[in-house]
């Protein structure tokens, strides 16, 4: 018989994403609380790309305390209309582009959204990602998963493109891979990538999963 | 037609187009104006590129609220794999990937398998397919207004999953300037 190897706890994905006036209902965000192997964590922001943000209509600008934000270009200066959340790159930190930034309490972990990865399987996985759109939608991703048994490892390279690149905030894929595992293998697979948004990149915090059986 | 900020960088950056162009396989375009090419996804195996994907947009969809995409991919010919297997992981992708009923509740192993077994399930015929004017003999499975199909082509596992009416276009093996 087979079963799945219960090694992670998991984060339930918010119901509905939206970004830019569109929103994504996503299956891998539905109702169906996933299983204890799979695991879902936080997707970082990791800065600012002004560059890029500039080809997209935005401007990255500085606040009078190192942080970082994104305003629609022609945004009058001081002004947070349509402001992205703040980034301080020395910390790492963001937080709400209205808060003070004087306040410890104001400020969280940065976050994009959530990785995945489940295997069903012993050939088959499947892994992606749930953006918040706080960053502006996904342009394109690395996204790489590493599967390792006592029988063989493998990487599996899966970077590409969002379906609607620019537009879409989810991504996700199933993949086949090949160790050589029995029926008496545990295999373990970690993902890892990052998305680049239309504003900056986010890194996905290295979703793990196995399988036995 | 106007596309979303975002969009438009990302057709004009076309991402991987040179690497797709390397890959020594036929890779399949769609043939309608509609149906937006916005660059290209590369599968490697431990270094080895073994898959390009052709992704697009179905421009008539992006004022919706789910604008819908599709994508054939094109694969290296191995032993370890079937193609059989291939289309049903290309067409859950789909399903997970655009509006419909068939998508599962999660992404839990078990609500993957289910979508799987009855992907896996679904009847298959035979039909034709148009590729650069000619026509060729795939194996189709059809779904609501969607269409799986797989063929091997020139020495490459081709799958595609799109909506029928793409599919009875046909399609281009050459490659659009950048």
């Amino acid at each position: 018989m087979r079963k799945k190897n219960r090694l992670a706890s998991v984060a339930i994905v918010t119901a509905l994403l939206v970004t830019g006036g569109t929103a994504f209902a996503s299956s891998a965000n539905a109702t169906e609380a996933p299983d204890a192997g799979q695991e879902t964590v936080a997707l970082t922001f990791a800065g600012y790309d002004a560059e890029r943000a500039a080809a997209n209509g935005y401007d990255v600008r500085t606040d009078a305390q190192g942080w970082q934000y994104a305003v629609p270009t022609g945004t009058p200066d001081g002004s947070l209309v349509g402001a992205t959340p703040k980034y301080n790159p020395a910390t790492g930190q963001t937080k709400p582009a209205n808060s003070s930034g004087m306040s410890p309490m104001n400020t969280v972990p940065g976050n994009c959204g959530t990785a995945t990865l489940t295997l069903y399987s012993r050939t088959s996985g499947y892994t992606g990602y749930n953006m918040n759109g706080s960053f502006g939608p996904a342009v394109s991703h690395t996204w790489k998963i590493n599967v390792s048994a006592a029988t063989g490892t493998q990487v599996v390279d899966r970077s590409g493109l969002p379906p609607v690149p620019g537009v879409s905030v989810n991504w996700g894929t199933n993949f086949t891979y090949g160790v050589h595992a029995t029926s008496s293998t545990l295999v373990n697979a970690v993902a890892s990538g990052v998305v680049v948004t239309v504003l900056g990149d986010c890194k996905g915090l290295a979703p793990r999963d196995s399988w036995l059986g | 037609m106007e596309f979303p900020d975002g969009l438009e960088v990302a057709v004009r950056a076309r991402v991987n187009h040179e690497r797709a162009r390397a890959f020594p396989h036929p890779v399949l375009h769609a043939v309608d104006a509609d149906d937006l090419l916005v660059g290209y996804s590369i599968e490697s195996v431990d270094g080895d590129v073994i898959q390009v994907e052709a992704n697009h947009a179905i421009l008539s969809t992006l004022t919706s609220p789910q604008p819908r995409s599709f994508a054939t991919r094109s694969r290296v010919l191995s032993s370890e794999q079937s193609i059989e297997s291939l289309l049903v992981a290309h067409a859950m992708d789909y399903v997970m990937g655009n509006p419909n009923d068939w998508a599962p509740t999660g992404t839990s192993a078990g609500a993957l398998q289910r979508l799987r077994d009855t992907l896996k399930e679904l009847p298959e015929h035979t039909s034709t397919v148009d590729i650069d004017g000619e026509s060729y003999d795939a194996a189709v499975v059809d779904f609501d207004d969607s269409r799986a199909m797989r063929l091997i082509l020139r020495g490459a596992f081709v799958t595609v999953v799109a909506p029928k009416e793409v599919v009875r276009r046909g399609f281009v093996t050459g490659f659009p300037e950048r």
